[in-house]
């Protein structure tokens, strides 16, 4: 999985936040 | 974690550290939540920082969890020299109190569908004396997400993480490859996601 770069105010940005980790967190909610 | 519905219980380290970790940690926190997932973080541990602020990594991890969990628990351990925990601990003169860790853990899993646990630095790096952060993931039962700078030489790096966390008897769930910087600067971030997914389960065997 790949998590895009954010720079210093995104990373403060729940939303931004969020989309950057939606790939990784589909992946674990995924049943195994 | 087994199966449909189980909380999630994960353990994020690094094949390095400055890779990520905490970025890619609260990402994570912050797409569970904004899928309804009740999710919580903790840093066990952290060094470098002298008292709290809103510029550590467990403020940010907090942050990320919304806010959920009391302060002392997602982060119970600091100590000020940019160390790994043992030797950051030894030189404090303030060992690692793992009964306070380990309450900690089960106040922020209690009731919580995901507890995103970050290591500091990498798999192996000392806790404590005969633990590291490997064993931290057993002790707490805590499934494995790899985060790893998305450059030239991450295959390797990543493989050596995965399988040293398999031989431990971690599940890994994930590599989270990262890049340190904006736009596409190292020419091997355009394959090294496939390439790891074609290596990883053949280099299990």
């Amino acid at each position: 999985v790949t998590v895009p770069y954010l720079d210093g105010v995104a990373q403060e940005d729940p939303a931004a936040l969020a989309a950057a980790g939606d790939a990784l967190a589909r992946v674990l909610l995924a049943p195994p | 974690v087994s199966g449909p519905g189980a909380p999630l219980r994960l353990a994020i380290t690094g094949t390095d550290t400055g890779v990520g970790k905490t970025l890619v940690s609260c990402a994570l926190l912050a797409a569970l939540r904004a899928r309804g997932v009740d999710a919580r973080a903790m840093k066990p541990v952290e060094t470098g920082i002298t008292g709290r602020h809103a510029g550590t990594d467990g403020a940010r991890l907090h942050r990320a969890a919304g806010g959920a969990g009391d302060a002392d628990d997602v982060c119970p351990a600091t100590y000020a020299d940019p160390l790994a925990p043992l030797v950051a601990a030894e030189r404090a003169g303030r060992p690692l109190d793992l009964a306070r860790l380990d309450a900690a853990v089960a106040r922020l899993a209690a009731g919580a569908e995901a507890l995103v646990v970050e290591g500091a630095g990498g798999l192996l790096v000392p806790f404590a004396d005969a633990l590291d952060f490997a064993g931290l993931a057993v002790r707490w039962a805590l499934d494995v997400v790899v985060v790893a700078a998305d450059r030239l030489g991450v295959l390797n790096h990543a493989l050596l993480t995965v399988r040293e966390a398999e031989r431990r008897g971690l599940r890994v769930r994930a590599v989270a490859l990262h890049p340190l910087q904006a736009g596409a600067a190292d020419p091997s971030a355009a394959s090294n996601a496939a390439v790891l997914a074609g290596c990883w389960a053949p280099c299990r065997s």
